[in-house]
């Protein structure tokens, strides 16, 4: 039983152009993949083949054209408000941009408190920030609880919002592209923190990214996104040494190897 | 290293409460427009408070000979029906600014209001509000005021403060709610309001922790710009004559000294003063107006790099 499914889910923009005029973008064409239980999914794609709206599709944030979402088997695509922020309990997602992702008027404390406060949290809330601040490594906890977003690292960002959508105890995260703005340096703590995360938690991860050497590094199984379509999936590794698709062949050519620089 | 951490924050946080009231402040005179438009502004504010405890004579009485000109004991001379200028002037400070800072005040509340919800409510709320602030926007205020004002000579009454001040909203909240509508509008669409509706944040609780918060510049020149219009609302109500004309204030002056011909008469000492006190306030609106437009617009800001060579971190600088 898979923890999320998509079934021929498709999304197509209708950008105006002038009055008349207007052009239709398919972002999404018949997308299948599936999510199961516990597990760290990888989602590839150049720029532009829609990777973001796939993950905001399936955070609600736009509605699909055509298709279906199923979540636990159930089918979720015609669900309204009042259903859907009960379904978003179980999903969060971690924005690109950590720069845009945190409201510059409000501290750590505030971001990490709202959640707690809206699912109810029985617990000492206190507490439990430090707890979700240690957890997501930014130590000591007090030492952050009163900053605001300017005054953190785009890693230290990261892991703050990393934080926030853990404070809701979601059963699925995605990650879209959460360190293409971040330095190399700190890309690999916050994917490591990804994958500590997944085994700590038991959480079900959709990781998207454009980069092959990341996604090798944590992922389980990949899918591989050009254009709206999935084009090749299946188990990482083997994709990586065996891509059958000639996109797929193209992207690990162009991405430097991982081997070689290191 | 753990200490210094804490040293740093313990010394952060005793002014914290005090900053709240300092800190807008303070953003307010990074920008020497509105520093500018700030000290005029109080200035005129202090002028006013005392205009109503010194004036040199009683401002209503017609007690001394008629259009004498300044002197050492009328320093801006008197009117043709012998009231001291001075007096009318200091004493009329005070209402001419209430009235400009309660249009300001009640029509950027309606404004803002208005403004959000259409911007981050439901679609068709958005088109139904939209219209609502286009009908306004579209209706002369001008008109209506001359509308209401000759309804009100009709029925020989005259337009006191209030109604004045109502009318004013009534014409001018509809320009400050397209403001915060289009500017909703685009805030809505950034990751951080994403995310709050991600959390389950209700729109409401986003619209008040928020959105305000994120707009907050745009409110206050918004304040500024209503105020604007309605210290000129008033002055043009008082200049055609629809308003109380026994009431002191820089409009009923004018329109006194224009309808006694003060310019054609040389009484210049008359009218002058009210114009010049109209000018230098709308002035200092209009400057606060533009400067915390470019407090609150990054892209009308001139990055200013000594401010910054202290290391003080620009708050409001996107990041
Ligand atoms: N709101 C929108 N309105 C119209 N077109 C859109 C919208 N969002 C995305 N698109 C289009 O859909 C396509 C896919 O965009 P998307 O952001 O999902 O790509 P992406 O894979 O996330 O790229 P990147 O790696 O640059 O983030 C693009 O052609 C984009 O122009
Ligand atoms: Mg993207």
């Amino acid at each position: 039983m898979s923890l999320l499914r998509t079934e021929n889910l498709s999304k197509i923009f209708i950008s105006r152009r002038g009055l008349l005029k207007s052009e239709n973008i398919t972002a999404l064409d018949n997308v299948n993949i599936e999510l199961n239980e516990r597990e760290l999914i990888g989602i590839v794609g150049a720029s532009g083949s829609g990777k973001s709206t796939l993950a905001k599709t399936l955070v609600f944030l736009y509605r699909p054209t055509s298709g279906n979402i199923y979540f636990n088997d159930k089918n979720i695509t015609k669900y309204k408000s009042g259903k859907i922020k009960k379904y978003r309990k179980n999903i969060q997602m971690v924005f690109q941009d950590p720069y845009a992702s945190l409201d510059p008027n409000h501290t750590v404390e505030w971001h990490i408190k709202r959640p707690l406060v809206l699912i109810k949290y029985k617990g000492n809330i206190n507490e439990r920030i430090n707890e979700l601040l240690n957890m997501v490594t930014l130590n000591p906890p007090e030492y952050y609880r009163n900053k605001f977003p300017h005054q953190l690292s785009g890693g230290q960002r990261q892991r703050v919002y990393l934080a926030r959508t853990l404070a809701v105890e979601p059963k699925i995260l995605i990650a879209d592209e959460p360190v293409s703005m971040l330095d190399v340096s700190v890309r690999i703590d916050i994917l490591n923190l990804l994958k500590m995360i997944r085994d700590k938690l038991n959480l079900s991860i959709i990781y998207i990214t454009h980069d092959l050497n990341t996604v090798s590094m944590i992922t389980d199984r990949i899918y591989v996104m050009h254009d709206g379509k999935i084009v090749e999936k299946g188990n990482t590794i083997n994709i990586i040494k065996n891509p059958t698709d000639a996109y797929t062949k193209e992207l690990i050519d162009a991405a430097p190897n991982p081997y070689k620089r290191i | 290293m753990n200490h210094n951490l804490f040293k740093n924050r313990s010394i952060n946080k005793i002014p914290f409460k005090f900053n709240k009231i300092i800190k807008p402040l303070k953003i307010l005179l990074t920008n020497n427009k509105a520093k500018a438009g700030f000290i005029i502004l109080t200035g005129m504010i202090i002028f006013g408070i005392l205009g109503q405890f010194f004036t040199p004579y009683n401002p209503n009485k017609y007690e001394f000979a008629g259009s004498m000109p300044p002197s050492y004991a009328h320093i801006l001379g008197t009117t043709v029906y012998g009231q001291d200028v001075f007096s009318q002037l200091f004493y009329g400070a005070a209402p001419t600014l209430l009235v400009g800072f309660s249009v300001g005040i009640i029509g950027t509340f309606i404004s803002i209001f208005v403004g959000i919800s259409a911007g981050f409510a439901s679609e068709r709320l958005n088109s139904i509000v939209t219209g609502i602030i286009n009908i306004f926007l579209i209706i002369p205020g001008v008109l209506l005021i001359m509308l209401f004002g000759s309804y009100f000579l009709g029925i020989h009454e005259s337009l006191g403060y209030l109604p004045t001040i109502l009318i004013l909203v009534i014409t001018g909240w509809a320009f400050g709610a397209r403001t915060f509508r289009s500017i909703t509008l685009s805030i809505a669409k950034r990751d951080f309001i994403l995310s709050s509706m991600l959390i389950g944040e209700s729109r409401l609780s986003i619209m008040f922790r928020q959105i305000i918060r994120a707009i907050f510049p745009v409110i206050i020149s918004n304040f500024f710009f209503t105020a604007m219009y309605g210290t000129m609302g008033l002055t043009f109500v008082e200049y055609l004559g629809v308003g109380n004309l026994l009431q002191i204030n820089w409009g009923t002056m004018l329109y006194w000294a224009i309808n006694n011909e003060a310019y054609l008469t040389g009484l210049w000492w008359w009218i002058l003063p009210p114009s010049f006190m109209i000018s230098i306030l709308m002035f200092s609106f209009i400057l606060l107006n533009f400067g915390m437009d470019e407090i609150g617009n990054p892209s009308l800001r001139r990055f200013n790099r000594k401010k910054n060579k202290k290391g003080d971190i620009n708050e409001f600088t996107e990041n």
